[in-house]
């Protein structure tokens, strides 16, 4: 897994590439969101477009930083979800949990209207 | 037909199975969701099997077998562990905790594929995932 980070309008992007699937990626996900907390960017859109897949390790994973960032009055949304990812949020019904978009305008404003 | 591989017992070696399933997929009658929830299911299997059969060992490997048909693609998953008791496990539910990080595997695997069946043999552990395509007679991409 590679994360690529940029700020959009007073939200961080943080592009993933490849795969979630745990191991070192749990600990680069968590170290990058920890410095995102301590930095007071605790708004957070990760950019999944580029994630060929994720095991339920990396679910794990996305629901660590999704807790991380809701303990520290932040926000995690997902956006670019594949319809392989998305079937998985459905089976294990994580759909309900996270935000999902196809536009990072539109990702980005919706943090205006919480 | 079969196609035996194996691989060390390490994450970094957890797309190998997938990309396997989706080239020989390809040629067979499922369309890219059966695929997908075939490899989801395999990745599954597979990452229990490094991580808590073969303790994450890169000496030690991990085995995929494939055995696949125009009417059955099967995918068995061996690890030298000692398994767990699958005869009084409920896989069929989803953990009670929406947000626990862990324990999603083997539901995943079971509601993703036609059959899910455990087996030793000789010391081994084996998860063997069954996938049956829908419509045999179409192959390629959904819709």
């Amino acid at each position: 897994m590679k994360i690529k980070e940029r700020q959009n309008d007073g939200v961080t992007i943080l592009e993933v590439s490849g795969k979630i699937m745990g191991g070192p990626d749990a600990e680069l996900f968590n170290s990058t969101l920890k410095t995102l907390v301590h930095q007071g960017q605790a708004r957070v859109v990760v950019d999944l477009g580029k994630v060929t897949w994720v095991n339920s390790t990396g679910l794990g994973i996305l629901i660590s930083g999704y807790t991380t960032l809701k303990r520290n009055d932040g926000e995690m949304k997902l956006l670019n979800v594949s319809e392989r990812i998305e079937s998985i949020f459905m089976v294990t019904k994580l759909h309900s949990v996270f935000e999902t978009y196809k536009d990072e305008a539109e990702a980005v404003q919706s943090f205006a209207t919480d | 037909m079969r196609i035996e591989i194996s691989f060390p017992s390490s994450h970094m070696f957890l797309g190998v199975p997938d990309a396997v399933i989706q080239e020989v997929g390809s040629e067979l009658p499922f369309t890219q969701t059966e695929l997908d929830e075939l490899s989801t299911s395999v990745i599954e299997a597979c990452t229990n099997a490094i991580e808590h059969g073969n303790g994450l060992r890169e000496d030690v490997l991990t085995r995929v077998d494939l055995d696949f048909t125009s009417e059955r693609f099967q995918v068995t998953v061996w690890d030298n562990g000692s398994g767990f008791e699958f005869e009084v496990r409920d896989i069929s539910t989803m953990p009670p905790d929406l947000m626990q990080e862990r324990g999603r595997g083997l539901y995943m695997m079971n509601t993703f594929c036609d059959e899910i069946d455990f087996l030793r043999d000789n010391g081994s552990f084996g998860v063997r995932l069954t996938k049956i395509p829908k419509d045999p007679e179409v192959a390629g991409d959904d819709d």
